[in-house]
């Protein structure tokens, strides 16, 4: 590091800023002015910048108590917490200007703590857990305890499972007397036995606190104060319940509001003969006492703390294929604090699974179902993971479980028993919402739906066939075309596989996590579909075609409406029917009501216009089912308008290339400022414009009135008005 | 006050530290050198207690040298219960490192240990203390040959010398910004020696000499919360140090009229900073006449010159009287320069980063 360079950048500053030997160390120091009083801020030396240089407040025993000061060296250095160095990035380039920033923030920190004595207390108290994690002595293992409230209780206190020497086992548990959460009790209490400790544990909740004492011996005076301060009304429950009670240990965690929530932090009081809990000077003498650490399991402390969503908590999940899609999909719910998890799979786990799976050696030729449930209750205190063992299709004599989960989710990449698992659904009108999630190999891409009964879009309409508009065998989200085979085989009948890794099938379980997560957050509230794009570079490797989608697809990760309108389910009955000519024409019901917000009936209403979209059923069955509704970039006025072409034509082609052309364009609509439109000189003349562009198919104009509607058609021949026959 | 940035950049030119790439190999040497004087001590069981720079590197007032020649002013302090009765012992021991380790002209002062290290223009001078149980220091006084009763270790403060030097008590506001330009002061009129008196005259004005003048002379006000421009503080300062009332001037002849200059430490041991030996050949308080008598007149001669400078209202005037002040590290602009002094680097600064070098909190661990 050149400290020549930042010396002589600060050489005209007004900072006094100079080079310093201190205790035979090279050291930049700085004399600032705060308040009052002369401070000086050194800087050792560094070879170079990795974090926000760092400054020590010379003689920092002086100055009192302060905030974000720890003091070092008995008194003569205080290191400074100005912020947490990893968060910022340095401009090695610039090592003054770091030098300077990193001034600037120490003396606006020190001028706070220094000059503003209430925001001080306030910020000791802030960092009071930090302050008292750093007492010496401390004990040796560190008490994980659950409480569920703060409120005065004992513990039974359990000590470190024997021969264990890592993880959650070394830690002593304290099980209060309150917690009747099974499923955090057995995170607790693991699969170790555990002997109980030669002393019980109280939580005790302080009604106020002091900055934390800076050294073990201070811990008795400390204690003597903090008895002081368990709150009037619980004192005569502590004397009568807890404080008679005679032991060679006391595991004491205390609660007490801070500016920055409620802390928990503990105190371990030992003596080689037994008595009650001190309470007098003189008593304390008797006693060791050592700061415990102490880790508190309070569902509503660590569950925001640690990421996860406690509304997630009451929600029931089936999820059906813990294969590696569904095993990294059960985790991530699981992380999001989803409180039932029921997981379900026919399969063991095998050495076969083990690069693209979560689970581990523990759970070889065991079945899937059960190691994910167990994996899912080691990680996740509150959660409750229940293993089945059936396949999708023998839910079906499962009623009232489907019924009382929040959602479905099916990860078992078989398309047949999934739509035949749909239709029972439709059929017994099933009001629970279901996820299919499935991937494409070599990394193409990976897909979820999302079908919310009552919403429209379902998993049907995921299976549209391109080429005919009817259902089909394969999704018309897939990324390769269909029929081909994209399976590997490896030795014969039964042991085929889809070459894919685990990026993918985590990748597509993200998708499906997302989509479960935020429909069970209330985020979503349709039916939706998502997809994740990858590289073609495998498929087209091995010689698999793509699919049309592939190349137009564009929305990686983005969830879009499910709904497909060449579903039949989906669509339902069309609000108008036309004839005319040969034709049939239907109009959806979305149309109308979309048409029923342009209806000039106010006298500054302008005429508003688009293009009608639709589908052919047949060579005589039309149905118009979508529009394009008017842009920023077209002119309406009171009498007239005009299009912007390219942007309605952008709009068309998506739609076209999205239904694997099957949707297109078929006519326009616009708004007349009257009860019952007919066309206008310059309506026919435009139309007839259309037509001759477009003479492969009929085309329909719509004309909104203030009451009614009007429907013309063009095709070879004279304009007709069509007829509404229901 | 567009005077000021001229002497910014002269402040820039002649600063040193012993950060200074120039000053690495110094630099290095010192530290090799302590090391094998802390090994020794060890051995001789008076082991270094704390080491500590002095001098202008101390306190942060090093000027470039004209000569390119460097100083290290280094202490060891030792315990006093392992402290020899005879302080010169521990003087002899810093003499024979040194003159293992390839220095010239090695040699036991009174009151230090002085050698060179002539490939490096580096010129050495070693002071050792005993650190009492009170922290209090003595130093080790006498030389070689020195009777028995000059041969002491002699109470002194020169921590407190080095606190008296840095201090800003007396400073009232904005106390910072009146400590630097007492730095930049004393810088100023170390070079303005080195440039003006033959070798043999300048060696005799120590430089703590004037550090101390300096020190009582500069005398900002107390309520003000800015500085004056340096030309202006450092007139008032030479008119402070030639005032009768000041007394650094004694009249030792009048025909013809002849001065001792007398400074003395403001801390322990309190003793005179000049001194002469008298006709008796005993060391006495003040400096030699023609010491005296050449600072007094070439400080006479620099109010002069920097009363005209104030006169003068053209910057480039006021650069070329200065530049024959201070020599050519006080440049002459080619033409009036912006009247930028608040630039925190002068003119070199770079335009392409306005902002901090720092930027806030990026991705990763999330706020905290």
């Amino acid at each position: 590091m050149n400290y020549e360079s930042i010396l002589l950048y600060f050489l005209n500053t007004a900072y006094d800023i100079y080079p310093e030997e201190y205790n035979g160390r090279d050291c930049i120091s700085v004399k600032i002015q705060i308040g009052d009083k002369e401070v000086i801020l050194t800087h050792i030396c560094v070879s170079e910048f990795t974090c926000l240089p760092v400054f020590l407040l010379r003689d920092a025993g002086e100055y009192g108590r302060l905030a974000h000061v720890q003091i070092l060296d008995n008194g003569s250095l205080g290191a400074i917490c100005v912020n947490d160095s990893e968060a910022v990035s340095v401009n090695f380039q610039r090592p003054e200007l770091a030098l300077e920033e990193s001034l600037r923030r120490h003396i606006k920190l020190l001028k706070r703590v220094m000059c503003d004595p209430v925001w001080n207390r306030k910020e000791l108290l802030r960092e009071f857990k930090s302050e008292w994690d750093r007492i010496a002595p401390g004990t040796d293992h560190k008490l994980v305890c659950s409480a569920q409230s703060g409120v005065l209780e004992e513990m039974e206190i359990l000590q470190p499972a024997k021969e264990q020497n890592y993880g959650i086992y070394r830690c002593l548990v304290g099980i209060s007397e309150s917690n009747s959460d099974l499923n955090c009790l057995s995170y607790l209490k693991g699969e170790q036995k555990r002997q109980k400790a030669n002393g019980p544990g109280y939580i005790i909740p302080l009604e106020s606190l002091e900055p934390a004492p800076l050294d073990g011996q201070s811990l008795p005076a400390w204690f003597l104060d903090a008895i002081g301060r368990i709150p009037g009304k619980l004192k005569d429950q502590f004397q009568r319940k807890l404080a008679q009670f005679r032991a060679n240990q006391f595991y004491l965690v205390f609660n007490a509001p801070t500016p920055s929530g409620v802390t928990w932090f503990g105190l371990h009081l030992s003596s080689r003969k037994k008595g009650v809990l001190p309470q007098k000077k003189e008593r304390l003498g008797l006693w060791e006492f050592k700061r415990l650490p102490v880790d508190v399991l309070n569902k509503e402390l660590i569950m925001p703390r640690s990421g996860a969503n406690p509304t997630l908590d009451k929600k029931k999940v089936l999820l059906i294929g813990c294969g590696s899609v569904g095993s990294e999909l059960a985790l991530k719910l699981g992380s999001a604090g989803v409180g039932e998890l029921n997981v379900s799979d026919p399969d063991t786990y095998s050495l076969s699974n083990i690069y693209r799976h979560t689970l581990n050696k523990r759970f070889v030729d065991v079945p899937k179902s059960i190691g994910l449930s167990m994996m899912l209750s080691i990680s996740y205190p509150w959660i409750s993971a229940f293993p089945e063992k059936g396949k999708l299709l023998s839910f079906k004599d499962c009623p009232d479980l489907i019924n009382h989960m929040d959602l479905i989710i099916i990860a078992i990449g078989s398309p047949t028993h999934e739509r035949l698992f749909h239709e029972y659904l439709v059929t017994n009108k099933t009001k629970t919402p279901v996820i299919n999630t499935w991937l494409e190999g070599h990394g193409i891409g990976g897909h979820a739906t999302l079908d919310i009964p009552g919403s429209r879009g379902c998993l049907g309409c995921a299976y549209i066939e391109n080429e005919t508009g009817r259902p089909g065998l394969s999704s018309n989200l897939n990324f390769f075309e269909p029929n081909q085979s994209i399976v590997k085989n490896y030795a014969g009948c039964g042991e085929t596989f889809i070459p894919y890794g685990a990026i993918h099938s985590t990748q597509t379980a993200l998708i499906a996590a997302d989509l479960a997560i935020s429909y069970l957050e209330g985020k979503i509230t349709t039916s939706q579909k998502v997809s994740w794009k990858g590289q073609s570079d495998g498929a087209v490797a091995n010689c698999i075609k793509l699919s049309d989608r592939y190349n137009i697809f564009r929305e990686s990760l983005v969830p879009e409406p499910l709904y497909n309108p060449l579903c039949k389910k989906c669509r339902g009955e069309p609000v108008i029917t036309y004839t005319g000519g040969k034709y049939t024409i239907h109009v959806a019901r979305d149309l109308v009501d979309s048409w029923d917000g342009y209806r000039q009936i106010t006298q500054e209403a302008v005429e508003s216009a688009g293009l009608l979209i639709g589908h052919r059923e047949n060579d005589k069955e039309i149905w118009l089912d979508g529009i394009t509704r008017p842009k920023a970039t077209d002119i309406n006025k009171r009498n007239y308008f005009k299009l912007d072409d390219r942007a309605h034509q952008e709009d068309i082609d998506s739609v076209f290339a999205e239904s694997a052309q099957h949707r297109g364009y078929l006519g326009t609509w616009h708004t007349h400022p009257q009860d019952h439109p007919g066309p206008s000189p310059v309506d026919t003349e435009d139309w007839i414009k259309h037509n001759e562009q477009n003479t492969d198919r009929p085309l329909f104009f719509i004309i909104i009135g203030r009451k009614s509607i009007k429907a013309f058609m063009l095709e070879k021949g004279p304009l007709t008005e069509l007829t509404e026959i229901s | 006050m567009s005077i000021q940035i001229h002497f910014n950049t002269f402040n820039k030119k002649i600063y040193l530290t012993n950060r200074s790439e120039a000053y690495k190999k110094a630099k290095q040497k010192d530290q090799s050198i302590l090391d094998a004087i802390k090994a020794k001590f060890v051995e001789e069981e008076y082991p270094v207690q704390e080491s500590f720079l002095q001098g202008s590197f101390a306190v942060d007032t090093a000027i470039v040298n004209v000569e390119g020649d460097h100083d290290i002013d280094r202490a060891v302090a030792i315990k006093e219960e392992d402290a020899p009765t005879d302080p010169v012992k521990t003087k002899k021991t810093v003499l024979a490192v040194l003159e293992n380790r390839g220095f010239k002209n090695a040699n036991v002062k009174i009151p230090c240990i002085t050698a060179d290290y002539l490939s490096l223009n580096l010129h050495i001078d070693y002071t050792v203390y005993l650190k009492d149980g009170a922290g209090d220091y003595k130093l080790a006084v006498g030389k070689v040959g020195s009777s028995e009763e000059n041969k002491k270790w002699a109470e002194s403060d020169p921590r407190g010398l080095l606190e008296w030097i840095s201090g800003s008590d007396d400073y009232g506001l904005s106390s910072a910004v009146k400590r630097l330009q007492y730095k930049r002061l004393v810088r100023y009129l170390k070079r303005w020696r080195d440039v003006t008196f033959s070798d043999a005259v300048k060696e005799k004005i120590f430089s703590i000499g004037l550090t101390v003048m300096i020190k009582h002379e500069y005398r900002p006000d107390y309520f003000e919360t800015e500085v004056e421009d340096d030309l202006t503080a450092l007139k008032k300062v030479v008119d402070n140090i030639l005032s009768l009332s000041a007394n650094y001037f004694i009249l030792a002849s009048s025909s013809p009229v002849q001065y001792r200059v007398s400074v003395r430490l403001p801390r322990s041991p309190y003793t005179s900073i000049f001194r002469h030996k008298d006709g008796a050949g005993v060391w006495t308080d003040g400096s030699a006449k023609n010491t005296g008598t050449q600072l007094r007149n070439q400080l006479v001669s620099l109010q002069e010159k920097l009363s005209k400078a104030l006169d003068e209202t053209d910057v480039i005037k006021q650069c070329k009287i200065l530049n024959g002040v201070f020599g050519d590290d006080f440049e002459i602009p080619d033409q009036p320069s912006s009247n930028n002094s608040n630039s925190p680097v002068g003119k070199t600064a770079s335009a392409a980063f306005p902002t901090a070098g720092v930027v806030g909190t990026s991705q990763g661990a999330s706020a905290v």
